[in-house]
């Protein structure tokens, strides 16, 4: 039996971009339902590394990822719970003359936007984190940068967006989309269809699958990265550590209560189950480089590893704007490794759109546009 | 013949029977992995060398069972890869991932058996984590394995067969037991007793092991609600309730046991299906009646379902006549048709067991906030029902990623029974939609140094070249 709804604004996906929209526009006193197939913030935006990092982003990402920093700081007063989010600061540290170079580059640029990057010197870098235990040429430091528990950010997002009225539908995956008479009819796995005149893609890694019922076609892969996780130690690594070797970042961080967490992918995922598995030589590899640049990590052990299913695209920036080729769809999808950050305001953003057309945030590095789709 | 990899995991009752069967009819490339320093698994566990001690007086009744099978894998030695000492903490890609005495390893298979036992089931009763308070087969392997006592004033508690096999050990090996108690009412027993007499044997045993606690002036209390162990340093008394009065006992430490969780992470890393059991309240593992659970994968023994030593025995060769029909070699209907009657009977008995056993989960929704859930993690009850009324969890995982029970060391064994209990009570839902914990890995602890020394030579190289940088900058 289809039962029909309807609603100003329909959210597909119930990630950290989907909530974060759907609390922005609730705000705004508009009525919203959010559809997602699982359950609130179980993929990318429930398993990931937590890291809330402006240091080192791409230039096109700065201005919301600044937006976002404000945003995060706040969490507290906007949604009821601080997701144990903290402020402990992040380096990129450097062994390589060619990755120094990069830095001292990009530090000046991304200060013009305020970002506060300090450079150090290698002794600095050893001074300041006594724990790390390899000499290094350098590293970039930004002491706002953070982190945040992503298994409670999204679901706690959900909880103050459903006190704002929210309708948020889980385990009822959309199952096709149309537009007729200037709205869009969404079917869900349930049955029930919805309508509304506006409609947000915030798929994630399955984003490319809603807008393909609109005849778009995004250039977006699914990678899946990867964290290992420690037993709990007393607390020594007070910052996220950033380690590219062979091409491939090595990041970790220590939580409050003491474990430890790193990453270094790819894992394997797949869209059809909305599952990814740990691919074990990464483990081998990064716990390689943990025992070398962390000492301390020397006689202990870890409990658990996974990995995430994300979206990537060929520049890695997300695809985030209004599709050329239906009014009233808004993309923001594809994250490609970097979006959890990015999450709050990413509903911001979307909400601008919405609710004036336009953002001040620059979005432009993100335009649906700069992919051939058809 | 054949020589199709065969990879067996778990050296007790199932899987030295699987291997046995399989070697008799012709596989000859199989590797048998197992934790234990010995083969016999927990019930023929075998003590340290140096120990002196006789059969009879170690396995009881069972001495003779425990010696055969001991001959049966000791005949294998020479004719099978046999890599004691070795935990297998992952499957992937048709790998078996290792962990012994040579560190870490990827063994590749053509086929895997899994024969992976089973652990103590708990039921957290306030004062469960003092130091004092065992389960029922620490105590048991403490005594069999290490020939000591955990106390010198031992009460015995939970439900279960074991519940009285161990008091009974105890008070044999000439330890102090103070009492049993026994959560299910003796109308429980009486109720299940047709069933029971599937297998006589077993059931007057069990009768048994009642009259000479009996004898020696033991207190059997039945149909208990078990209210709080009291310790301060370690364990000092047990509180219970029976027919609404309340008793204290005082004593040095606890054994406490609700029978038996299948240990089925392998198996689900291995692609095995699950499915709920009513009868035994519990995840089992989905086969087709022959031991297969996925592709190329078999599974026998408590690792699969609880069924005791004699049906690890019988499943066991059941898998290995699964893998041998599978492999195109001559397999025995005869054999085949025995086991399967043989199991007939078990299984009966086992739904007299677990009627005569109940899990007294009703209890868990009264169970204090203050309470330990999982102990890893420190996580309270009174922290999983907040997560639970304000997050709205819809299944076990979800609440685990909420309050981190079942995040630890232990990864969820001890308490993911207990976590969907409460979850199914407090929210009204029946068990088996609340799920289960999904097996990871590694399934036991990993040191990094291990598995560091499986690290691709380019990182090595990558380390080496940075340090070169540095020196000459
Ligand atoms: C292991 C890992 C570590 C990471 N570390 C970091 C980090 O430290 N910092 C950082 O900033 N970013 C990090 N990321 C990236 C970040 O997690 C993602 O970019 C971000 O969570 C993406 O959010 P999202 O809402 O777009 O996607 P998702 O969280 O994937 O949400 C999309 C939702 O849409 C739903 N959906 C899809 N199709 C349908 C449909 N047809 N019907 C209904 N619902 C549907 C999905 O079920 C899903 O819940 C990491 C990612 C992973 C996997
Ligand atoms: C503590 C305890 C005490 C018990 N006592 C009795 C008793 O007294 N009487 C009785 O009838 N039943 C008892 N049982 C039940 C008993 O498990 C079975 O009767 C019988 O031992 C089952 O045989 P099995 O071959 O299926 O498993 P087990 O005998 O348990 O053998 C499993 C084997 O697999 C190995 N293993 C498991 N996981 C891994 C891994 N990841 N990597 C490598 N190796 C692994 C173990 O080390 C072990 O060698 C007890 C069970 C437990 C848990």
């Amino acid at each position: 039996m289809a039962e029909a709804n309807e609603t100003d604004i329909a959210i597909i996906g119930g990630g950290i971009a989907g909530v974060a929209s759907a609390y922005h526009l609730a705000l705004a006193g508009k009525r919203v339902t959010v559809l997602e197939k699982g359950a609130v913030g179980a993929q990318a935006s429930g398993v990931n590394f937590g890291g809330l990092r402006t240091n080192g982003r791409a230039m096109a990402e700065l201005s919301l990822s600044l937006r976002a920093r404000e945003i995060w700081r706040k969490l507290k007063d906007l949604i009821g719970h601080d997701c144990e989010t903290e402020f402990t600061g992040h380096v990129e540290i450097c062994d390589r003359e060619d990755h120094l170079a990069a830095v001292e580059k990009w530090a000046p640029e991304a200060n013009a936007f305020g970002v506060g990057a300090e450079m150090l010197s290698g002794a600095a870098v050893a001074r300041r984190f006594p724990w790390i235990g390899r000499r290094m040429l350098g590293g970039i430091y930004v002491a706002t940068d953070g982190a945040a528990n992503p298994r409670l950010v999204t679901p706690v997002f959900a909880r103050a967006v459903r006190k704002l009225g929210v309708t948020i539908r889980e385990q009822e995956p959309v199952t096709s989309v149309g537009y007729h008479n200037g709205r869009f009819e969404i079917t869900t796995g349930k049955g029930a269809v919805i309508r509304s005149p506006i409609l947000v893609n915030a798929a994630g890694a399955w984003g490319k699958r809603i807008a393909q019922h609109f005849g778009e076609d995004y250039p977006l892969d699914v990678m899946a990265p990867q964290m290992v996780v420690s037993e709990p130690f007393a607390r020594q690594v007070t910052a996220t550590v950033d380690y590219p070797v062979n091409g491939r970042f090595f990041y970790v961080r220590q939580i409050s209560r003491g474990n430890l967490l790193f990453g270094r992918g790819p894992g394997r995922a797949d869209l059809d189950t909305s599952r990814a598995s740990y691919v074990p030589q990464n483990v081998f590899d990064a716990s390689r480089i943990a025992i070398d640049i962390l000492p301390m990590l020397k006689g202990r052990t870890f409990l658990r590893s996974w990995a995430g299913v994300e979206g990537k695209t060929p520049d890695s920036l997300p695809i985030l704007g209004p599709s050329p080729v239906r009014d009233g769809l808004i993309h923001a999808f594809g994250f490609s490794g970097h979006g959890f950050q990015l999450g709050p305001a990413t509903g911001a953003v979307v909400t601008d759109l919405i609710l004036k057309g336009k953002t001040a945030t620059d979005i432009s590095g993100f335009s649906p546009r700069r992919f051939k789709t058809s | 013949m054949s020589l199709e990899k065969i990879v067996i995991i778990g050296s007790g009752p199932a899987g030295t029977r699987a291997a046995e069967t399989l070697l008799r009819q012709g596989c000859r490339n199989i590797t048998v992995i197992s934790e234990a320093p010995a083969s016999g698994g927990q019930i023929y566990r075998r003590q340290p060398q140096g120990f002196g001690r006789q059969a009879d007086e170690i396995y009881g009744s069972e001495a003779e069972k425990a010696t055969a099978l001991h001959r049966s894998f000791d005949a294998l030695a020479g004719s099978v890869d046999y890599r004691p000492n070795t935990l297998v903490w992952n499957i992937f890609d048709r790998k078996v991932f290792t962990n012994g005495p040579d560190g870490v390893e990827e063994i590749p298979f053509d086929r895997l058996v899994l024969t992976t036992g089973a652990m103590d089931r708990i039921l957290p009763v306030p004062g469960w984590t003092f130091p004092g308070v065992f389960t029922l087969g620490g105590a048991q392997i403490a005594l069999k394995h290490q020939a000591c006592a955990i106390g010198r004033q031992v009460v015995f508690a939970g439900a279960g067969p074991l519940l009285y096999l161990v008091a009974w050990q105890y008070m044999k090996a000439g330890a102090h037991v103070v009492a049993v108690l026994d959560t299910s009412a003796f109308a429980n027993k009486m109720a299940a007793s047709l069933k029971l007499l599937a297998l006589p044997r077993l059931m007057f045993r069990g009768l048994k092991f009642r009259r000479d606690l009996k004898a020696k002036g033991v207190a059997l209390h039945e149909g208990v609600r078990l209210t709080r162990i009291d310790g301060d340093r370690s364990v000092t008394a047990i509180n219970f309730t029976k027919s609404g009065v309340t008793q204290r006992l005082a004593c040095d430490a606890v054994g406490l046991g609700f029978g038996l969780n299948p240990e089925m992470q392998i198996a689900e890393l291995a692609g095995g299906r699950t499915r709920f059991d009513r009868t035994f309240r519990q995840w089992v593992l989905a086969h087709d009646g022959e031991g297969r659970v996925a592709e190329d994968v078999y599974v026998a023994g408590d690792g699969h379902a609880i069924g005791g030593a004699d049906v690890a025995e019988l499943t066991g060769e059941r898998a290995a006549w699964a893998v041998l029909a599978d492999l195109g070699l001559p397999v025995s209907a005869e054999r085949q048709s025995v086991i399967r009657r043989a199991l007939k009977r078990q299984a009966i008995f086992r739904q007299g067991i677990e009627q005569s056993f109940p899990l007294p989960a009703e209890w868990l929704v009264d169970t204090p906030d203050e309470t330990i859930l999982c102990r890893c993690e420190n996580v309270t009850f009174g922290e999983v029902r907040a997560a639970i009324t304000e997050l709205e969890p819809n299944d076990v995982n979800r609440l685990k990623a909420f309050a981190r029970p079942g995040m630890g060391r232990c990864q969820g064994r001890v308490c993911g029974h207990v976590l969907a209990e409460l979850l199914a009570a407090e929210t009204g839902r029946p068990l088996e939609e609340v799920g289960r914990l999904r097996g990871q890995a590694p399934v036991k602890p990993l040191h990094y140094k291990a598995a560091a020394g499986m690290a691709e030579a380019g990182i090595q190289q990558w380390l080496e070249q940075a340090d070169k940088v540095l020196e000459n900058g």
